[in-house]
């Protein structure tokens, strides 16, 4: 492609939305509108292909009119199998062999570590308690779109029941299942019930199935479980201990109920919590992030909801665990960012991905003299101006989204010779890099290590 | 009560308009509650990645929808909601394609959920039911935009 139909390209008007906004489109379309949109072009196709949500829908509906051969596959150097059921079979019978054959499987090939169930109506729970049992030594279910009936009188299993079992994906399944998985050692939790939710729970039962879990580490909620969970105030004494949470919807939310709950709940998580996966959340709970979570080593979250009042940060504590800041929209306040940045004197690694209106320079400068345990840095793009002071003394690797000048990132790397892998983009527009920019860039003195996204570059 | 207060689009043209209409944007809501703390009569806020255009048409919007009922949260009951497309909606978004995605960037940005949902719905019914090569010839007049397809 030349250079000219790249600028033209550019150009374009869609390009300016970008993936959260392209998502909230999608999410309008019909499957198979869906399907054809991803074949538009590889931007589309990464956005739905990498969404959950999309995936799942494409995944069900492909898979609808297979038979049995088709619909369980089974992967033996993974040890896993995939079964995908249909709510179109003619007969019951035919749901009933389907489980027989499975269990079959499954105890002529064990051990089965990974099972993955999709659009199963089972009547009878002791068939779904055969299936789980005749599979001793799973290390994680998935199970999308999975009904089982009569939950209620099932008296759960032994100790030993599932006694491996780390994670737990549920999607568009009835709330019976939880009571399944109670005595297992459940380690990893994800919920994604956004699509057909049924059999919802009290607030306060939900939160009951989750404590539960006694060995429960990590969560991940969808718009509508945060919401559920959240919308009433926790009375009981919270006796879970989360390492992880992720919370990540793509629509932003300002129910101040739910994020004041939220909050509650995130203090009651201090003394545990290291990750923490935030998209659009009110600025209460950016307070409490920087005030109570005092164990918090891993922060991804989305600067555009930083208030730009500097009297907002006034009582930010010390973070001194806090090792990674990762920043996944765009800038809108260089104060916002400094502020918490002079919180975080032992931060290593950060990742800013979006800078539109320029402050990521200054905040660059300001990490240079602030932070000096950076070892890893993502940027979208280097300081326009670099200064002799723009030098981080353990700086090991460095990312760059957008280098269209070679010559500042090579007075970078004078400044920073510690500096062991860079990583660019080359697939951008406006970067001519010939053989002979090629050549002369990979001699420098200080480069060591090349990895390029789009392959061209790639050499140890 | 009337509180007027100005906004500052991109380019640097103030708009004076109703705070009560402002307050559609949950981002401009935030900060009169919450930064000023309610006493907000006369003040100027910046809105850096909005043009005037765009804004322009984004207070239109807000000024016809002003009297509409404040969403409620979704419970999640319900399958997506889909808003309403009145007529005046359907008159008002016979844009061409720049401002229309223009809109959508700004009605994420100020944070206004009756805008996204009737711009993202507009985008979508553009893209519903076509070949992926139609959905290409249809979102660009340039050929080149999409020659990265697989």
């Amino acid at each position: 492609m030349s250079d000219k139909e790249r600028v033209s390209e550019m150009e374009s008007p869609i390009e300016i939305l970008c993936a959260d906004m392209l998502l909230h489109v999608f999410s309008y379309l019909d499957v198979k509108s869906l399907k054809n949109s991803a074949l538009v072009c590889k931007h589309w196709n990464n956005v739905i292909s990498e969404s959950k949500y999309f995936t799942l829908a494409l995944n069900n509906e492909i898979l609808w009119t297979y038979r049995f051969h088709k619909i369980m596959s089974l992967t033996r150097r993974f040890q896993s199998i995939t079964l995908r059921l249909s709510e179109y079979e003619p007969n019951k019978k035919w749901t009933e062999n389907v489980i027989n054959s499975l269990v079959q499987v499954a105890v002529r090939h064990g051990p089965i570590r990974k099972l993955v169930l999709s659009k199963a109506e089972i009547k009878n729970s002791s068939d779904f308690y055969r299936i789980l049992s005749s599979m001793p030594l799973l290390n994680e279910v998935v199970l999308n779109e999975v009904k089982v009936d009569k939950v209620d009188d099932f008296t759960g299993g032994n100790e030993a029941f599932l006694s491996k079992l780390n994670k737990l994906t549920i999607s568009d399944s009835d709330w019976n299942i939880f009571k399944f998985f109670i005595s297992t050692p459940i380690r990893e939790l994800q919920i994604f019930n956004d699509l057909y939710f049924k059999d919802i729970p009290h607030p306060k039962n939900y939160m009951r199935f989750l404590q539960a879990f006694q060995q429960l580490e990590s969560i991940e909620l969808d718009k509508t479980s945060y919401t559920i969970m959240f919308r009433t105030t926790l009375d009981d004494a919270i006796c879970l201990k989360l390492k992880r949470l992720k919370y990540s919807p793509f629509f932003r939310s300002y129910d101040n109920n739910v994020a004041r709950n939220f909050g509650t709940f995130l203090e009651t998580q201090a003394s545990s919590l290291t990750e923490l996966d935030l998209n659009y959340v009110h600025p209460t709970i950016i307070k409490i992030i920087f005030t109570k979570l005092k164990v918090l080593e891993k922060l991804r979250i989305n600067p555009m909801m930083l208030p730009i009042q500097s009297s907002f940060y006034a009582s930010f504590k010390k973070m001194p665990k806090l090792k990674e800041l990762i920043l996944f929209d765009n800038i809108q306040s260089e104060l916002a960012v400094k502020q918490i940045l002079a919180n975080c004197a032992n931060l290593e690694t950060f990742s800013a991905s979006w800078d539109t209106y320029g402050f990521l320079d200054n905040i660059v400068n300001f990490m240079a003299a602030n932070n000096p345990a950076v070892k890893s840095l993502s940027l979208v793009s280097l300081p326009k101006i670099i200064s002799p002071e723009l030098k981080f003394s353990h700086l090991k690797f460095l990312h760059v989204e957008m280098c269209d000048n070679f010559e500042h990132l090579l007075q970078f790397l004078d400044n920073n010779p510690t500096v062991e892998t860079v990583s660019l983009n080359l697939e951008i527009d406006n970067v001519i890099l010939d053989d002979a920019t090629l050549e002369l860039w990979l001699s420098h003195p200080y480069y060591r290590n090349v990895v390029a996204k789009s392959g061209i570059v790639a050499i140890n | 009560m009337s509180n007027m207060i100005y906004l500052q689009s991109s380019d640097g043209d103030i708009f004076e308009t109703d705070a009560q209409i402002a307050k559609c944007s949950g981002t401009i809501r935030f900060m009169l509650e919450d930064c000023y703390m309610g006493e907000y009569e006369g003040v100027l806020i910046p809105l850096p990645n909005v043009n005037s255009a765009i804004l322009r048409k984004v207070l239109k919007w807000a000024d016809h929808h002003k009297d509409d009922p404040v969403p409620i949260e979704d419970d999640g009951h319900s399958v997506k909601q889909v808003s309403v497309f009145s007529s005046w909606d359907a008159e008002f978004l016979e844009v061409d394609q720049g401002t229309l995605f223009g809109l959508v960037q700004a009605a994420n940005y100020l944070d206004i959920q009756g805008l996204l949902d009737v711009t993202c719905k507009t985008v979508a019914n553009k893209i519903s039911g076509k070949t992926a090569d139609d959905i290409r010839n249809t979102l660009t007049t340039n050929q080149n935009k999409f020659q990265d397809f697989i």
